[in-house]
């Protein structure tokens, strides 16, 4: 063998180059990566798209929405961290208007809210998009991707309501992925519906600013709220937000007066240490009161986080007792059959709710009071 | 004083023989100790598989080419002694790494490709290295001429008796820990050969640290498993099982990933659903999963009889500390391959009122061979008339992803081409159920409430099933609009045996959900290209096509041998002696090859283009048994195609490889280590690439089929060389 001179190898190296790079070109698309997704183009014609409600313009064409706590800047040409909000032209869009993924008719228990308006129906909708990225996200389908990239139907919020009557669901909720993402449709949609006389309901991580929830309490009549943790080092690892704004809105639900009761997803080695569900429960009493109504759900191993078994249910029933012990009257566990759905009394200990999953089975209040000893039982009622 | 050391110190020939023998053996043993560890960090994919074992082969062509240089070294000895104390030592280090990667992450997060690829470098490499580069220093020191072929055939006889050694012995008998204390025990031994009087103590007190830490092989296990207290770990052909409790509760656990957990009560439709359809005293036919819950559940029908067939006998086992569900004597359990298990069902004219498939999604190449149109064929054939076959998807509560969609729509296109009458049940898991009988005017929804009604007649109570699942199973909206995408919606692919399209939906189902699906195309490419752009320049400043030619025989030698796998398992199921015997017929052709060429030394340059030959003509062999040999149906040819033509493509593949390999080394006329070297750098650079683009690219897109036409490919480049190099004489 001769080496070569070294305008030889320059020569052979340059060759197979140009020879890798040629079958990378000339390799059909389909078997090559895509290319960095351009940005669809969106014009603000769109039915499905509508300025947004909050957001500030600021020089040079930038917008800082308003929506929720991200309060993200946005550029021209480019979206916020949910990806549903893009900024034309210096105007702030949501691309979430009037095109929901998901149409369904659930029971109101499923949301869940267990004093709400029990044994009716709630016509469920959901838009793609969250602001959040939550690990173990059981609708990542429609959480984790946009509008734009989904099948969508096509549901101004006139038909929203127009259904809802048609499946007689006394209710709306606006669920299944982040219902702040879609607020412009959602408010929209509540206003119509409150005046044919339909209910709303808020399904929702919390993570909305303040004045957005301001006004969105005018039109919703029951917030399903889910508090993840109490500790913000877990929502930032799990859920990619922070928890004072989840605070606050939980705080601002109950003195508007919206119908609220949280949920709480335990899960093994993250939020199931009883010392901070005991915080959580003494917070809840203090700042929202006893009566508010919390769910502990079992976690069971979901999208990304697959390699944790689920909650034990023992762990769960603790949690409960930690959070009657702690003053809460009504405290629930999900996702577990036959355990812990039973609305009581908090006067006579009573069960004056029982359900069979998510069926009703027998209901014993009267105009709001428990039938045996009279005592008002919290909740939203016929 | 002097003379005595030096006669102490100068290894004699045995010794280098025994050593590469060793670390013939250490780098096959600890490599599938570490792929393991991988699947269970990583998971058990064929992306997985493919990137770690290709990561594998390229570190080792680097190690050789290290190795090379490490010739030049003054004191070779001292270096023997000091990668045999390394690969004593190293794989304990790996071990926890790959058990202290999930520890970087959020924690029971499942990693993405991104951090699979990085783990995997990082922990791989280092031992991949340093093995093979001991190689050319090795052979550095034996005196012979054709010492290449020597090394090899020494080497492959190491690795032959390590890759029995793990499949027939280690594997059944020690945990992944007790594997590396042998070999690690092994390599210290040989240190102590090489040692200079002043690190005499060293291997000894290594060996002392090693026998002490196999406490650390619980502690380090227990990371994979937060919040667990392991009861059970054991090793099994197939997985690592573990048996944990959190609290009261039971879990099972596959490689990290619970299997199951007390309380889950998801088995109920699993059992009832299909069970309504059929009377009681129905006979049962049950594939996977019994000793969870569904066994019992199918037991309140009061079937005739259950045979339920399960691959892995450990999880058999563990049904003593489950819910003893096997002890009943209308059951009888199976160990082995379910498809293969209705084969023989139907030759034998058994056949069943109700097949339940309790398996994962088709998640490998095995898995998917569970939801192909081949099968649902060979189990319509051991159904009655009425009998019914029944198993689950992923699904999604409210809207299913792109590839969640194509998915379904591929495997209701096979089923739809057997069974004519579907059913078809939305949830978070969607259900199939299939029959050649009519469902009448029966809907899903419809079923779905009879099935409440019929439970009730039965007096059988579900704590799950009837209250939570149901309303959602029989919601006629969730229904059409299910019904709508998958039976209704655009045309997709049958999955098939050949054409896995299941498994490639889920792999990209796999991959988004992890965060990877570009990100994984860029790699394979970035790879491959690398390693092809980096042999053309190695080529071009050697000017010398032989490498290329013994490139391409590793890369047509490793697909080879992963399609004929891959062809026995869709024929003849998963059978692991089987497999692990093709696996050393592998490894045993290539040692017969390099022998013969040893033999017949003469006309090198004929020889190597013979075997190009004969590797070409068995790809296409190879390539017609495929296509045409899956439809074999007679006793007579199926046994002749698996005792007979798979073992003889094997055998034949691997002694036209090792033939070649060592035909070259006698053409490039050379002992030298830098020529040792080369070759093993161009065949283990060939092999990485084979494996790489075979396991990420080409299976899951093309079946087996395409892997073999780009062995085609590669192979017909390889013979173009030799034709021009035979005219320029």
């Amino acid at each position: 063998m001769m080496n070569q001179t070294r305008r030889e190898f320059l020569k052979s190296s340059l060759w197979a180059f140009c020879g890798a790079h040629a079958l990378l070109s000339f390799l059909p698309p389909w078997l090559l990566p895509t290319a960095a997704l351009a940005e669809a183009s969106f014009d603000p014609k769109d039915p499905h798209l509508r300025e947004a409600y909050f957001y500030d313009r600021l020089e040079g064409g930038l917008t800082k929405c308003g929506t929720c706590p991200n309060s993200c800047l946005i550029k021209p040409g480019q979206r916020g961290k949910c990806k549903t909000r893009v900024n034309l032209s210096g105007k702030l869009y949501s691309i979430s208007y009037g095109n929901p993924c998901t149409v369904n008719v659930d029971p109101v228990e499923k949301k869940p809210l267990l004093h709400f308006y029990p044994g009716t129906l709630a016509f469920s909708l959901a838009v793609a998009g969250c602001n959040f990225h939550c690990l173990n996200c059981q609708n990542w389908e429609i959480s984790q991707t946009t509008p734009d990239k989904t099948q969508n139907f096509d549901l101004p919020p006139d038909q929203v309501v127009k259904l809802a009557k048609h499946y007689n669901c006394s209710s709306i909720a606006y669920t299944y992925s982040e219902a702040t993402t879609f607020y412009e449709y959602m408010v929209d949609i509540s206003t119509m519906a409150h005046k044919a006389g339909i209910k709303n309901i808020y399904v929702s991580n919390g993570y909305i600013s303040p004045p957005a929830l301001e006004r969105l309490c005018t039109v919703i009549d029951a917030g399903s709220i889910n508090l993840k943790s109490f500790s913000d080092d877990i929502y930032f690892k799990l859920n990619g937000g922070h928890l004072e704004p989840v605070l606050n809105t939980l705080k601002t639900l109950r003195r508007r007066g919206v119908w609220l009761e949280i949920i709480n997803l335990v899960i093994p080695t993250y939020t199931d240490d009883l010392e901070m569900i005991k915080r959580m429960c003494g917070w809840i009493v203090k700042n929202l009161g006893p009566d508010c109504p919390l769910h502990f759900s079992r976690f069971t191993p979901k999208y990304k986080l697959a390699k944790l078994p689920p909650t034990p249910v023992e762990i769960l029933q603790q949690a409960r007792e930690v959070g009657i012990r702690e003053g809460l009257h009504h405290v629930y566990i999900g996702n577990v059959p036959g355990m812990g759905e039973e609305v009581i009394c908090p006067g006579c200990r009573k069960v004056v709710i029982k359900r069979r999953g998510y069926t009703l089975v027998s209901l014993d209040l009267e105009n709001g009071k428990c039938r045996f000893c009279k005592q008002p039982v919290s909740g939203r009622w016929e | 004083m002097c003379e005595r050391m030096e006669k102490m110190s100068l290894p004699k020939i045995p010794k280098i023989m025994i050593s590469l023998a060793v670390i013939g053996f250490s780098s096959v043993v600890t490599q599938l100790v570490l792929i393991r560890e991988g699947m269970a960090t990583f998971g058990g994919n064929e992306l997985v598989i493919g990137l770690g074992l290709g990561l594998w082969l390229l570190s080792s062509a680097s190690g050789a080419w290290l190795g090379i240089w490490l010739t030049k070294r003054k004191d070779p000895h001292h270096l023997l002694f000091l990668g045999h104390i390394l690969l004593a030592t190293i794989p304990f280090f790996q071990l926890a790494g790959f058990r202290a990667w999930p520890l970087l992450l959020v924690r029971g997060e499942i990693p993405g490709m991104g951090s699979s690829a990085v783990g995997l470098s990082m922990i791989l490499m280092p031992y991949a290295l340093i093995c093979a580069s001991l190689i050319p220093l090795a052979a550095s020191l034996l005196p012979w001429r054709d010492a290449p072929s020597a090394v090899y055939l020494i080497d492959l006889g190491g690795e032959i008796i390590g890759g029995l050694g793990f499949s027939f012995l280690f594997v059944y008998l020690l945990s992944h820990w007790g594997v590396m204390m042998v070999v690690g025990l092994g390599n210290l031994a040989l240190a102590m050969l090489f040692s200079s009087p002043r690190l005499r103590l060293l291997p000894p007190l290594l060996a002392t640290a090693i026998a002490l830490s196999l406490p650390l092989n619980l502690s380090t296990l227990s990371w994979q498993m937060p919040g667990q207290k392991i009861l059970l770990h054991k090793n099994t052909p197939f997985a690592q099982l573990s048996i944990t409790r959190s609290g009261q509760q039971l879990n099972v656990l596959s490689g990290g990933i619970p299997l199951f957990s007390s309380g889950d009560y998801r088995t109920e439709a699993l059992a009832h659903i299909p069970l309504i359809q059929v009377g009681e005293g129905a006979r049962v036919l049950l594939i996977g999963g019994g000793v969870f819950g569904t066994i019992l559940e199918i037991l309140k029908h009061n079937p005739s009889r259950i045979d339920y067939v399960e691959l892995d006998p450990v999880i058999l086992s563990m049904d003593r500390q489950i819910y003893r569900s096997l002890s009943r004597p209308s059951i009888h359990a199976h160990v082995g391959d379910g498809r293969l298990f209705i084969k023989k069902a139907r030759h034998a004219g058994i056949r069943y009122d109700c097949l339940i498939l309790d398996l994962p999604d088709p998640e490998n190449i095995y898995l998917n061979r569970f939801y192909t149109r081949e099968f649902f064929e060979e189990a319509r054939g051991i159904l009655t008339p009425g009998g019914v076959i029944f198993f689950t998807l992923t699904g999604a509560e409210n809207y299913l992803d792109p590839e969640g969609l194509a998915l379904n729509r591929s495997v209701y296109a096979a089923l739809g081409q057997v069974f004519d009458h579907i059913l078809l049940f939305p949830g978070e898991t969607h259900y199939f159920l299939a029959s050649s009988r009519s469902f009448g005017t029966a809907t899903a929804s419809w079923v779905g409430l009879e099935i409440k009604k019929r439970l009730a007649e039965r007096g059988i109570s579900t704590r799950w099933l009837v209250d939570y699942q149901l309303p959602e199973m029989t919601d006629p909206q969730r229904i059409e609009r299910l019904k709508k995408l998958v039976a209704e919606g655009s045309e997709e692919a049958a999955n098939s045996d050949l054409a896995p399209h299941a498994f490639r939906h889920l792999l990209n189902l796999w991959l988004k959900k992890t965060g990877g699906t570009e990100k994984i195309s860029w790699l394979i490419l970035a790879i491959v290209a690398f390693v092809a752009l980096s042999f053309c320049i190695l080529i071009a400043y050697q000017q010398d096509s032989l490498l290329g030619v013994t490139f391409s025989s590793g890369y047509t030698g490793i697909s080879l041998e992963l399609s004929l796998l891959f062809l026995f398992q869709t024929i003849f199921g998963y059978v692991y002696l089987w497999i692990s015997l093709f696996v050393t017929l592998f490894m045993i052709g290539l040692g017969s090859g390099a022998l013969a060429a040893r033999k017949w030394k003469n006309d090198p340059a004929r020889q190597t283009f013979i075997q190009d030959l004969v590797l070409f003509l068995l790809i296409s062999l190879a390539l017609w048994l495929t296509m045409f040999g899956r439809s074999l149906q007679a006793d007579t040819f199926l046994s002749i195609v698996q005792c007979g033509i798979i073992p003889v493509l094997i055998f034949g593949s691997a002694l036209a490889v090792g033939w070649q390999f060592v035909a070259v080394s006698h053409y490039l006329n050379g002992a030298t280590p830098r020529i040792t070297g080369q070759l093993y750098l161009a065949d283990l650079a060939g092999a990485s690439c084979g494996t790489i683009v075979t396991s990420l690219w080409l299976l899951p897109r093309f079946g087996i089929a395409g892997i073999l036409i780009s062995a085609a490919v590669v192979k017909s480049a390889s013979l173009l060389i030799l034709i021009r190099m035979r005219r320029r004489g």
